[in-house]
């Protein structure tokens, strides 16, 4: 066969950048983890405080990363917390009970949703701060609820959509068996379908675990702040390690700073990372089990 | 049997209990969906309607002097969205070629295994730490070889194209391996190689998975918040150059929230909203008009 | 009692279903007799098995399913009818399928555990109390002979017994809901050859006790098996004969081969 030139073009370009992305990507990262691995340590979370004193909130941490990383851990816990009955709630309905018609109206709202820019979620919580001030609060304030508010809205369609897709690989027969000994459908969803799901929707959870993690744009409209300490409450502002990394590239005062600020990078990469090759391994031996060994 | 029929009524009790919590998440998650839209459109419209000189639909923003123009911004994404999309797209094009196009049929061998991989990780990568290697690895290398200060146009696309890389190479896998795996056979008795296949019989037939992955790029690139902040420079005006500066939607809305306090220049914020959901939709529309037709 | 005398525990008439538009089983009237096995045989596309899973309603698990006609169940307590009918009583549908139980041709067990298998549908479905569990568990796998075989293993999940095993695990799932009647879908279409003779013994003894109706794919098993035997064709029940014996598998053959032109 003698081949065009158009094509030999591609075949060498798709050499050239299977060989050039990972060396992007590698270089990148590679020099996060240079800069950043040497000042791992508690030295990098707790600054000159005792960790202990400021594990238990009795210093407060100025140079460290403790408070960032204490806020995160909130920040996703509360964002969980709201989101996961009604994300995974949508990709259960999506799943087992919607007609074709709720199947194409919902699906397609939580595509829209799934595709909306994380700074949206965070203006509508500002705004909704906003609408408070001017009607019945008149001192409310952003913090750490309302940001997880917001996020929990940016995951909803991640736990829906990993959920409706984990359901979707349970097969048919199994349903039909089990219609055949007369449970209902609502009885099958219970006590077969959920848990044979259930590793495939962990591995979703997982994934909107690290979502809600490494987002900046939306706790950047709802009261994170670069020095608030340990968060004070649901209602306190708070730091967060995403935000911190976008701070100190932009204000660092001095070389400790912005070594702190590679740490926190190379801290939120391994975290996010963690979290994928978890949300994988679930996954992945979930559809072992049900779509073969092949 | 009597108490049998009395366990039944009760289990299906419990079934009621099922689909009630299922009814309400949805509920709550359209609720919220809702809400969102609503609060963002509401607090937009007023802003059309009142149409003085100086508002948003002007291309100065001069907020000391009462010009508080959207129109650099909102030409500044789209223009930032086609500068990642074309390098990005065509990256994730070749990319996923080659990931699909193994030398031993069927096998896809180590290199291949492994570059896979590294594209679903990329997805977890969380975009401030791009943002936190660009400014300290890509600006002062564009600086030094180009000129300028390195904050540019230039740079944010860069980095906004390696960021949309993995959901272009995904999308396109996901609608190129089926179509290629169906002829697959057919190609191998004829003597041609998977990539021949691919370039002379796939690639022209797939406009779907082409188009579609652009598109959802594009979204992708427009809705990004922290590299164009981090890395652009932020002028709001016009760029005359790949290498000066330029100031996105995002944000624009991102150091609003941060600099202004109110009036005029938080309307131009809503509206800078709006035209993020407008474009979104748009996005999502023409995604879903593609994946009926395919 | 006079319902249970009744010498046939389904009645067919003009029964019809169709998947969205396209007609399976065409008009069938069929009376299945109340003892002994009822074999359905026929080409693979003869719509045996939609006729089967008309009996107990499965087919409306599939959407754009519609079934016609008239079909009635004598399961004792007099006869209902078995689709809606104007002015006639029918069993609601989970009921139904606990009355009518019912073995698919690939081995359905459920990926929980060998006790979970059995004791899952009879709980929930029946809602049998916790202290009854056990004992029915026991009693369906003694039925379905297998108790001697998982006894020590009934936590184990279903899914590593053998073929053979996994498809006598969902006869006991069907039998532990005491159903009034029993239906298989090629129960041994699955299964090794002795495996498959192990299945027939039980379903003989069973059917004993029990009015069976089975689709088959083979021929020589339905000579063995049937007490009454229906050939159908594309959607339609040609002939039925009550008794095989002294036919031979020939005989059978031609008559398929008939049925086909």
């Amino acid at each position: 066969m003698r081949h065009s030139v158009p094509f030999l073009c591609f075949r060498a370009l798709a050499a050239f950048f299977a060989v050039f992305v990972p060396c992007v990507v590698f270089a990148l990262m590679g020099y996060l983890l240079w800069r950043g691995l040497p000042v791992m340590g508690k030295e990098l979370l707790f600054g000159h405080a005792a960790p202990l004193d400021a594990i238990l909130g009795r210093t407060p941490v100025w140079d460290g990363l403790w408070p960032a990383c204490v806020g995160t851990f909130w920040l996703v816990i509360l964002t969980m917390l709201l989101a996961i009955v009604p994300g995974v709630g949508c990709g259960v309905f999506l799943a087992e009970m919607a007609t074709p018609r709720q199947k194409r109206l919902l699906g397609a709202a939580v595509d829209m949703l799934a595709g909306m820019p994380s700074i949206v979620m965070g203006l509508f919580g500002f705004m909704l701060i906003l609408l408070l001030r001017h009607t019945v609060l008149p001192d409310a304030n952003t913090g750490l609820l309302l940001a997880a508010g917001c996020l929990a809205l940016l995951v909803l369609p991640v736990l829906a959509a990993s959920t409706r897709e984990a359901l979707a690989a349970v097969p048919d027969s199994l349903r039909l068996a089990a219609a055949a000994s007369g449970l209902s459908r609502v009885q099958t969803m219970a006590h077969l379908c959920l848990p044979a799901a259930a590793r495939g929707m962990l591995g979703g959870v997982v994934l909107a675990v690290g979502r809600a993690a490494e987002d900046t744009a939306v706790i950047l409209f709802t009261g994170v702040v670069a020095n608030a300490g340990l968060p004070a409450g649901l209602l306190g502002k708070f730091e967060a390690l995403s935000f911190d990394i976008y701070y100190i590239s932009s204000q660092y005062q001095d070389q400790q700073e912005l070594l702190r600020g590679f740490g926190a990078a190379a801290l939120l990469l391994g975290i996010s990372c963690a979290l994928l090759v978890l949300a994988r391994v679930l996954e992945h031996g979930f559809r072992r089990k049900w779509q073969g060994k092949a | 049997m009597g108490n049998g029929i009395l366990h039944a009524a009760a289990s299906s009790r419990s079934g009621r209990g099922w689909v009630f919590l299922l009814r309400v998440s949805v509920l709550m998650a359209m609720g919220g969906m809702a809400l969102l839209f609503l609060m963002i459109v509401a607090f937009a419209l007023p802003v059309f309607v009142q149409g003085e000189g100086g508002g948003p639909f002007t291309w100065s923003w001069a907020p000391g002097q009462g010009h508080f123009g959207i129109l650099p911004m909102v030409a500044g994404s789209l223009a930032m969205g086609a500068t990642a999309v074309a390098p990005g797209w065509l990256m994730g094009l070749c990319l996923c070629a080659w990931l699909l196009s193994p030398e031993k049929a069927g096998r896809p061998g180590v290199a291949r295994t492994l570059v896979g991989g590294l594209v679903r990780v990329m997805t977890a990568i969380p975009t401030v730490v791009y943002g936190f290697a660009a400014v300290f690895l890509l600006a002062p290398s564009i600086r030094m070889g180009l000129g300028g200060s390195g904050f540019s146009w230039l740079t944010a696309s860069l980095m906004l194209s390696v960021l949309i890389l993995p959901t272009v190479v995904l999308v396109l896998q996901a609608g190129l391996a089926p179509r290629l795996e169906a002829v697959a056979l057919a190609g191998a008795a004829m003597g041609m190689s998977r990539m021949e296949l691919l370039w002379y019989v796939v690639l022209p037939s797939a406009r779907a998975p082409l188009l579609s992955s652009a598109v959802l790029g594009f979204g992708r690139a427009v809705g990004d918040t922290m590299l164009p902040l981090m890395l652009a420079g932020n002028a709001p005006v016009m760029p005359d150059s790949l290498l000066s500066s330029l100031r996105t939607l995002t944000a624009h809305m991102a150091l609003v929230t941060s600099n202004e306090v109110g009036g005029a220049a938080y309307d131009s914020l809503f509206m800078a909203g709006l035209v993020l959901i407008v474009v979104n939709a748009a996005v999502s529309l023409a995604i879903r008009r593609m994946g009926e037709r395919a | 009692m006079q319902a249970a005398s009744s010498s046939f525990v389904l009645r067919m008439r003009r029964l019809s279903v169709s998947f969205s538009g396209h007609e399976v089983v065409r008009s069938v009237s069929l009376d299945v007799p109340r003892s002994g096995v009822a074999v359905l045989v026929g080409r693979s596309g003869s719509g045996k098995t939609t006729l089967l899973r008309a009996v107990n309603r499965l087919n409306e698990e599939v959407p754009g399913c519609r079934t016609e006609g008239q079909a009635e169940l004598s399961l004792g307590g007099g006869p209902v009818a078995l689709y809606p009918e104007p002015g006639r009583k029918t069993l609601p549908l989970e009921e139904l399928r606990r009355r009518v139980g019912m073995v698919f041709q690939t081995p359905q067990v459920f990926p929980v555990s060998v006790y979970r298998n059995v004791a899952l549908p009879v709980s929930v479905a029946l809602g049998c109390p916790r202290a009854e569990l056990d004992d029915r568990v026991r009693d369906a796998l003694v039925r379905a002979d297998l108790w001697n075989e998982v006894e020590g293993r009934l936590n184990m999940s279903a899914e590593r017994l053998s073929g053979g095993q996994q498809q006598r695990l969902c006869l006991a799932r069907a039998l532990a809901l005491e159903p009034d009647m029993l239906l298989l879908d090629e129960p041994t279409a699955s299964l090794d050859v002795r495996a498959a003779r192990h299945v027939e013994e039980l379903l003989l003894s069973l059917s004993e006790k029990l009015p069976v109706l089975m689709v088959s794919h083979s021929l020589p098993q339905s000579l063995r098996l049937a007490s009454f035997l229906a050939v159908m064709a594309e959607g339609r029940v040609l002939r039925c004969l009550n008794g095989v014996d002294g036919m031979e598998e020939r005989d059978l053959e031609r008559m398929l081969l008939q049925e086909g032109e």
